[in-house]
């Protein structure tokens, strides 16, 4: 875990303040950290769906070590984990189910990707908060491909405190129609999906300690092509 | 996989002008092997393909162009998709949003299987309707004729074909024995749906001229004509058929399944019969097991047309390939064969191949066996 001192200006600690207040517990220990990450539990269609954001170093390795490691439900009905985009743009969904299929399907039974946000479905006896630990990778790159929805790790000291701010710092800078969007899904009860497009003030969102969220910069028909986007991710 | 990619290209293109209306899952709905179970179906004449559909809405919610399955291992193969994916169509939904999951093998053998989604904490994990292992979570499902898949008892002239249709078997997590029921107490079943399996019918019995040497597209659509004739009460029907003109093209027979009163939208089990380059009759599930100096075998058919008999055929690394015996005389129509041979006779040889002989002298084999 890397240690570095930090002296977080007076505008970023309200900032952690608000997050933290919005999303749990937060202890930092310089730049490493552990966190206390509430889950809802499953109910109807995305109730317990919880957008987890990984920090980008960790000690947990595979998908079912984090499952291990964290306590979730390991027997049937098992938690289970699911990814969109993870390993490849053309991946789309893929699920695994800890002790089960996360130990077993070579998709999941490799290294965690810096940057990247799990879904995690918390069936009852999942327990209901569970601790994630790790730090910030500074040097970490990360390639965000127009058209593609990138599920993507909030950096848990991002500076980035609206989704505003997280679509300057990206440079999702789309202009017309259509726009970057970032998505969020508040795992309930009830879930519901809260969206917004880059440049727009209006629908703008905090973002929460310890949620992923979704990305995707749009693809307009001018230029023709598709770009990619790399950026480092801001963080304090 | 590419066989089924093609065939799920066309049932794609089939299903999706008529789907503009019906919005995939936002954002995840996975549809999967999630507990260390499998299906087990031959892959060693081509690659194992599924497709899925909600049972009250086949044509406007299915899988689409989606590639559903992925092989595990030889011989077991995983559903593993998302209704969320791209290349599906529609987002099932009700209470219950039940769907129908159908693999095909290559010979037309398959499953059906229907999973609620009902449970909140199971979803669309497909071990739900699998068989209770009580050893461990789920036993695998095997592909089998009771899919809906006619077999051969007989020709009627060289125009049609006389087969039987066993009333098809649908894999439920209402089922007494499924997970769903004996692991999740029957949170899977709010539907009481093994009773609308039980009743489950043959939808029609369609003909299709295809291609030769592949498998063929099974989305109920154009391609495929459904027959006039309904089976009897045994399951036995005539079927008339055109021969096809080109001698690349084959004649197929296959048929649907009616689930509380709608037709399914593909076509569950088929067979090819004889056309210009129809696929001779191959030993099929062949067995082999070694017991008290002897090598049992076991093996069927589900197609005997043209068909004199069989030859076992003792293949050793050192002395190449030696034929057992005489020839087993075929019985006509599909049936399930056993025979023995000393492990004497072998000379050291580790596997055996059954060995189809055709009445104009031509041979196909089966798979190799070991034992």
């Amino acid at each position: 875990m890397r240690i570095k001192s930090m002296r977080p200006t007076v505008a970023v600690v309200i900032a952690a303040v608000i997050i933290v207040a919005a999303g749990g517990a937060a202890v930092a220990s310089n730049m490493g950290f552990k966190m206390n990450k509430p889950l809802v539990l499953v109910g109807t269609g995305q109730t317990g769906n919880n957008w987890t954001a990984i920090p980008f170093h960790n000690p947990y390795g595979t998908f079912n070590q984090f499952c291990t490691q964290t306590g979730l439900k390991t027997t049937l009905p098992a938690t289970s984990i699911t990814v969109r985009n993870y390993r490849a743009d053309t991946d789309s969904f893929k699920t695994c189910t800890c002790g089960f299929t996360c130990n077993t399907d070579p998709y999941f039974n490799q290294a965690l990707v810096p940057g990247k946000m799990m879904q995690i479905r918390a069936v009852a006896g999942t327990p209901t908060s569970i601790i994630i630990v790790g730090s910030h990778n500074s040097g970490q790159s990360l390639t965000i491909t127009e058209g593609i929805p990138f599920w993507y790790s909030v950096p848990y000291h991002s500076t980035a405190v609206t989704t505003d701010q997280l679509c300057t710092q990206i440079g999702l800078t789309s202009s017309g129609i259509p726009k970057a969007s970032i998505t969020r899904l508040n795992p309930g009860p009830p879930a519901a999906f809260q969206t917004t497009t880059c440049g727009n003030p209006a629908t703008a969102f905090n973002l929460v300690l310890g949620e992923g969220l979704q990305i995707t910069e749009a693809n307009p028909a001018s230029p023709p092509g598709i770009r990619v986007i790399n950026f480092t991710p801001a963080h304090y | 996989m590419k066989k089924a990619l093609v065939v799920l290209a066309i049932l794609g293109a089939i299903a999706l002008p008529a789907s503009e209306a019906y919005a995939a899952c936002v954002p995840s709905t996975p549809m999967f092997h999630g507990y260390g179970s499998y299906f087990a179906c031959d892959e060693s004449r081509g690659p194992v393909s599924a497709f899925s559909y909600q049972v009250s809405a086949p044509t406007t919610v299915n899988t689409g162009t989606e590639v559903i399955t992925r092989t595990q291992d030889v011989g077991q193969v995983l559903i593993s998709t998302d209704w969320a994916n791209g290349g599906i169509v529609g987002c099932p939904a009700g209470t219950p949003a039940r769907v129908m999951i159908v693999v095909q093998d290559s010979q037309g053998k398959g499953i059906l299987l229907s999973l609620s989604g009902a449970s909140a904490d199971l979803g669309y994990a497909v071990e739900g309707a699998h068989p209770n292992d009580p050893a461990g979570i789920a036993l695998p499902v095997p592909c089998g004729d009771l899919n809906g898949r006619p077999k051969v008892i007989g020709t009627a002239g060289t125009s049609s074909v006389n087969v039987n249709i066993q009333k098809p078997k649908i894999y439920t997590d209402c089922d007494a024995d499924s997970v769903g029921m004996v692991v999740l107490g029957g949170a899977t079943c709010i539907d009481a749906f093994d009773g609308v399996a039980a009743g489950a019918t043959i939808g029609g019995i369609y003909t299709s001229t295809q291609p030769c040497g592949a498998r063929p597209s099974t989305v109920r659509n154009a391609q495929w004509t459904k027959s006039a004739v309904v089976p009897d009460a045994a399951g036995n029907a005539t079927i008339p058929f055109t021969k096809p003109s080109a001698g690349t093209d084959c004649t197929f027979i296959g048929t649907t399944t009616t689930v509380g009163g709608v037709e399914g939208g593909s076509i569950n089990g088929f067979i090819q019969v004889q056309g210009g380059l129809a696929a001779p009759p191959t030993a099929e599930g062949v067995r082999a097991a070694a017991d008290s100096g002897k090598v049992r075998l076991s093996w069927s058919t589900s197609n005997e047309v043209g068909l004199a008999g069989f030859r076992l055929i003792a293949v050793s690394k050192t002395k190449g390939q030696t034929e057992l015996g005489s020839l087993i005389s075929a019985k006509g129509s599909p049936f399930s064969y056993t025979a023995e041979v000393r492990l004497g006779d072998l000379k050291g040889a580790r596997s055996i191949i059954i060995r189809s002989v055709l009445t104009d002298g031509t041979t196909v084999d089966a798979a190799p066996v070991n034992f």
